[in-house]
């Protein structure tokens, strides 16, 4: 908006509108005067003013006059302004375009269409086209396929939101190479058509330190899970090391709370670790004596304490010895973090002990009795003139018998000792007529005893064994001198030999006093005899265990059946195949 | 002429303790085990009996049968020796808990046999 305003006064001083400027007027002389006022959008630009010292009407020419030039002030104006701001335009449009071509961003205006139609230097680098080349081109040729659906998305968005990304996408370069890029964008009008602004960061570096980093985080984390997996690994060893333990394993905190409790100790004193843990250990442990003894223990230690046990059973078989061991568990600085308590079954042990004590009694009254003999005759013969040639002859018989029998006592200690340190037996196999055998075995025992009834059954045919001969009647004159000792009433003693399969098979079977299952399985055992209460029955009790180590020596096997109060059967077998093969 | 019973289940022990025995004025009786012990001792009360421990073949061992000989007022006033192998000090405290007047452990010198015989016989 532009306009003239023409203040005409042809005479000043009676002129209301010009009181302010009276003294001014006084000073000048001026009688009449002719302003014009140029005002351009509401703003005054200049005034203009024409003053006479004498009073005269303003002519038409004189206004119309003042109007042109006020008029081409106005015009002066507005072209001075107009040129002002064009020259503003161009610096800011300067500043921007040296913006665009230096920002170290990827800058690219494009068309709807996707056309480039400017691009910065950073663009160009990131593309490998120049800005000419790219003119060319629309964003879809430097976008792989596969982002097809992901560029929809976001041209989606910016229909939307005028705007759109932050997007990660793919360039192909002119080289043909991908290069990875992160755009973010906005629509801008321009000269009423719409322009696609983006900025576009090339994201090689980033995209390889995130890489490497997920690397090094995927790396760690795989780390982190062997590791765990070693501890979870180890202490599931350790548990498992705790839990196969043969003793019983309780750990206590330094507050006597039970923390940890093994199968074994769960056995021994009849309670769950589940129920128990974190509660005092005097509360855990039932028994009131051992209770007390552990809690003597307890308030006594200093580093390490034992004690014996005895545990009662529902019976005497079931109670038990046992060994508590208890030590203190020092953490690094030397401070008491606990008690460990170590629970050892010593029952067999003592019970071993008690067998061995048994069987040096035993073994010592076994000598006594050929030496009782020897010892006796000898000094009949060397003291006395009475005795007769003939008696003189007997004596010395059964002075020679006895020294052989000691000598077969000595050798069955002997076998035992060596079987027990673990050298077991050396064989000296040779073809044996078994039934044979079986026969010169039986026929001295037979003589012995008035009371038992011998049967003898084997084959009519000859077997012929491969056999160590004397360990194999050492066997048989032990089963049946058995059979013997314990049928002390008398009865029918079957020793029969026969071929089973491909084994040959011995079996003794006596009407004597028989066992309970549980002496039976424990007729084997070293130094076991299955009546020790019975005075009456002598032997070392290392026979059946003699027994059992020459026929395994042989690959063969033994076993037992009986039945208390009526009869034992030992039976054993010597395989035949082997056998066999040697005798071709 | 005394009576001298010998207990014990082998032949040739019983054997070896008459030979020792023949040299004095004795009449020597034989058991091989427990309940015939019992029985030659009731029906002959013999003034000593040798008394062997250890006697398979018999229900009863030689410690019970000085037991039931010594209860028994018929027969408690003879004169029991033990013969026995069984050695051991729990052995004779046995033997003495059952009245055994003495305890002889087996291998034994003939001689020294014979002078206790004669000692206790007065």
């Amino acid at each position: 908006m532009k306009e003239n305003h023409l203040l005409i006064s042809n005479n000043v001083i009676k002129d209301k509108r010009l009181l302010e400027l009276k003294e001014y007027f006084a000073v000048t002389g001026t009688k009449s005067m002719l302003d014009a006022s140029a005002v351009i959008e509401k703003k005054l630009v200049v005034i203009i003013c024409f003053e006479r010292l004498s009073i005269k009407e303003w002519s038409t020419e004189e206004i119309a006059y003042m109007r042109g030039l006020s008029d081409q002030f106005i015009q002066i104006f507005l072209r001075l302004e107009e040129s002002k701001s064009q020259y503003k335009l161009k610096d800011s449009e300067q500043k921007l375009n040296r913006f665009f071509d230096f920002a170290p961003i990827g800058i690219a205006i494009n068309q709807m269409d996707g056309t480039f139609s400017k691009v910065n230097a950073e663009f160009s680098r990131i593309t490998g086209y120049t800005s000419e080349e790219l003119n060319k081109l629309s964003y879809w040729d430097l976008t792989p396929k596969e982002y097809t659906k992901a560029e929809e998305v976001q041209i989606k968005n910016i229909g939307e939101t005028k705007a759109y990304g932050p997007y990660e996408k793919e360039y192909i370069r002119k080289n043909g190479k991908r290069i990875p890029v992160l755009l973010r964008g906005i629509i801008i009008q321009s000269g009423g058509e719409d322009f696609i602004w983006s900025v576009v960061e090339d994201i090689t570096e980033i995209k390889k330190y995130r890489n490497n980093l997920e690397t090094i985080v995927q790396e760690r984390t795989e780390e982190l899970n062997i590791a765990l997996e070693d501890a979870e690994n180890a202490r599931d060893n350790i548990d498992a090391i705790l839990k196969s333990i043969a003793d019983g394993l309780i750990v206590t905190d330094i507050q006597n709370r039970v923390v940890l409790m093994n199968r074994v100790a769960e056995d021994l004193l009849k309670i769950k670790l589940s129920e128990v843990i974190n509660r005092s250990i005097y509360y855990a442990i039932k028994d009131k004596t051992l209770r007390n003894l552990i809690k003597n223990t307890f308030d006594k230690i200093d580093t390490e304490s034992q004690f014996d046990f005895k545990l009662a059973g529902k019976d005497l078989n079931q109670s038990k010895i046992l060994r508590v061991r208890a030590s203190i568990i020092k953490d690094k600085k030397g401070n008491n973090n606990g008690i460990i308590i170590i629970i050892q079954d010593i029952s067999q042990e003592r019970e071993i002990d008690k067998m061995k004590t048994e069987f040096i009694s035993t073994a010592a009254h076994e000598l006594r009795t050929p030496l009782t003999s020897i010892q006796g005759f000898s000094e009949i013969l060397l003291t006395r003139d009475d005795i007769s040639d003939q008696e003189k002859k007997k004596f010395l018989g059964h002075i020679n018998n006895q020294a052989t029998n000691l000598a077969q006592i000595i050798n069955d200690l002997l076998d035992i000792s060596r079987i027990e340190s673990g050298s077991g037996y050396i064989l000296e196999k040779e073809p044996c007529l078994i039934g044979e055998a079986i026969k010169s075995v039986v026929e001295p025992i037979i003589t012995q005893t008035k009371i038992h009834k011998f049967e003898v059954v084997v084959h009519k045919k000859p077997v012929e064994i491969i056999v160590d001969k004397e360990k194999m009647a050492q066997v048989l004159e032990n089963l049946i001198s058995n059979a013997v000792k314990y049928s002390p009433d008398g009865g029918k003693i079957q020793i029969k030999g026969e071929i089973i399969k491909e084994n040959y098979q011995v079996s003794i079977q006596d009407e004597g006093v028989g066992m309970t299952r549980e002496q039976v399985e424990k007729i084997f055992d070293k130094f076991y005899r299955a009546d020790t209460t019975n005075t009456a029955i002598e032997g070392t009790g290392l026979g059946m265990s003699i027994v059992k180590n020459i026929v395994e020596a042989h690959d063969g096997k033994v076993w037992v059946e009986s039945e208390i109060g009526k009869g034992t059967k030992v039976t054993f077998i010597i395989p035949l195949d082997q056998n066999v093969e040697q005798l071709m | 002429m005394k009576k001298i019973l010998i207990v014990d289940d082998q032949d040739e022990v019983r054997e070896l303790v008459e030979v020792t025995l023949r040299i004095g004025d004795f009449k020597i009786l034989q058991a091989e085990n427990g309940p015939k012990a019992l029985e030659i001792a009731r029906a002959e009360k013999p003034e000593l009996i040798l008394l062997d421990v250890m006697m398979p073949g018999g229900s009863i061992d030689g410690f019970e049968v000085c037991e039931q000989l010594k209860k028994d007022p018929e027969t408690e006033g003879i004169i029991i020796i033990m013969l026995t192998a069984k050695g051991q000090d729990i052995d004779k405290q046995r033997g003495r808990e059952v009245g055994a007047d003495d305890y002889f452990t087996k291998p034994f010198s003939p001689l020294e046999l014979m002078d206790k015989v004669e000692e206790v016989l007065g």
